[in-house]
């Protein structure tokens, strides 16, 4: 599991030579990437297009966000899709699964980084993976569970909590 | 090339800050709402409950249905399969627009204070599940 550092000399895996672009993070770490995992980013692939030297900026993700992102995107870009039905189809479904599973392992904080992050940088798999890992937080809990899981503050007065309480009385039961 | 070190993983993803700050909130509306449509109808509706913001926050749940399950308590159901059935509908839907209102007027074994939890629920339900909502009887 470390995709995100083995960035390093990608350009020549295989024998062959792949493109690399270049990606600036909000605290002017460069992180050099195959073009291939970096055009799953819509926005980066936008910025590729429209051409220029130095880098691309991505001023809204700093590097250990960006980290990350670049490690799903070096995943799920690294295969071209096998056959269908195969058996190292189904195999490598298996294992990309394992691989989202893992990478959700962070804390609430790093997964908020990452959804802004997936977002801005519209990469629609990552964006899915952390908008479904914090929905799963939120199943099978109790409002309370919830506010305290997140730190969200109950802003209601207790009329309207009490109303509402009154309202969900034998629809939330 | 900078080589940075990702986040450490914790074992459980849960919030390391003892909930301080509320770090989900911070998030945009149509982030959240991005969240909300991941969850099921019955969920998504609840977290109104959450806090005023989220209470405002249009829940517009993609599936364009609801269960009769997520959201009416189960001495419910009995009575809407039945008229689920009467009214032979393909695949036991109800289109909530034109269905429910029949369902209102028809002489019903519910009390007036049912009548008038399940007529809630719909208009709740027809509110923030845009743009086509229909009843699904289990």
């Amino acid at each position: 599991m470390a995709a995100a550092d083995s960035c390093d000399g990608i350009s020549t895996s295989g024998g062959g030579w792949e493109k690399t672009v270049t990606l600036v993070s909000s605290d002017d770490a460069r992180f050099e990437v195959r073009e291939a995992a970096a055009s799953l980013s819509q926005t980066v692939r936008r910025m590729i297009r429209a051409g220029g030297d130095g880098g691309i900026p991505l001023p809204k993700v700093d590097a250990r966000t960006l980290s990350t992102v670049l490690e799903y995107c070096n995943k799920h870009a690294a295969v071209p899709a096998p056959a269908p039905e195969s058996s190292s189809a189904e195999a490598a479904a298996v294992d990309l699964e394992w691989f989202d599973k893992e990478l959700m392992h962070v804390d609430l904080a790093t997964l908020c980084s990452l959804i802004r992050a997936a977002d801005y940088l519209e990469v629609a798999g990552l964006l899915d993976l952390t908008c479904k890992t914090v929905a799963d937080m939120i199943k099978s809990k109790t409002a309370e569970e919830i506010r305290q899981m997140f730190g969200i503050q109950n802003d209601f007065t207790p009329e309207e909590e009490e109303q509402l309480s009154r309202e969900n009385a034998g629809v939330f039961e | 090339m900078a080589r940075i070190k990702r986040p450490r993983r914790c074992a459980r993803p849960i919030s390391d800050d003892g909930g301080s700050t509320d770090r989900l909130s911070a998030l945009p509306d149509n982030l959240l709402r991005l969240i909300l449509r991941c969850l099921d109808t019955r969920t998504a509706l609840s977290t109104a409950v959450l806090a005023r913001r989220w209470a405002r926050l249009p829940r517009e749940v993609p599936a364009l249905e609801i269960r009769v399950g997520d959201v009416l308590p189960r001495r419910y159901h009995h009575g809407l399969a039945l008229r689920g059935r009467s009214r032979a509908v393909p695949g036991n839907l109800l289109a909530a627009d034109a269905e429910w209102e029949v369902v209102q007027e028809q002489e019903c074994p519910w009390s007036d204070v049912e009548k008038m939890v399940v007529r809630r629920q719909v208009r709740y339900g027809r509110t923030w599940c845009r743009p086509q909502l229909q009843v699904v009887v289990d």
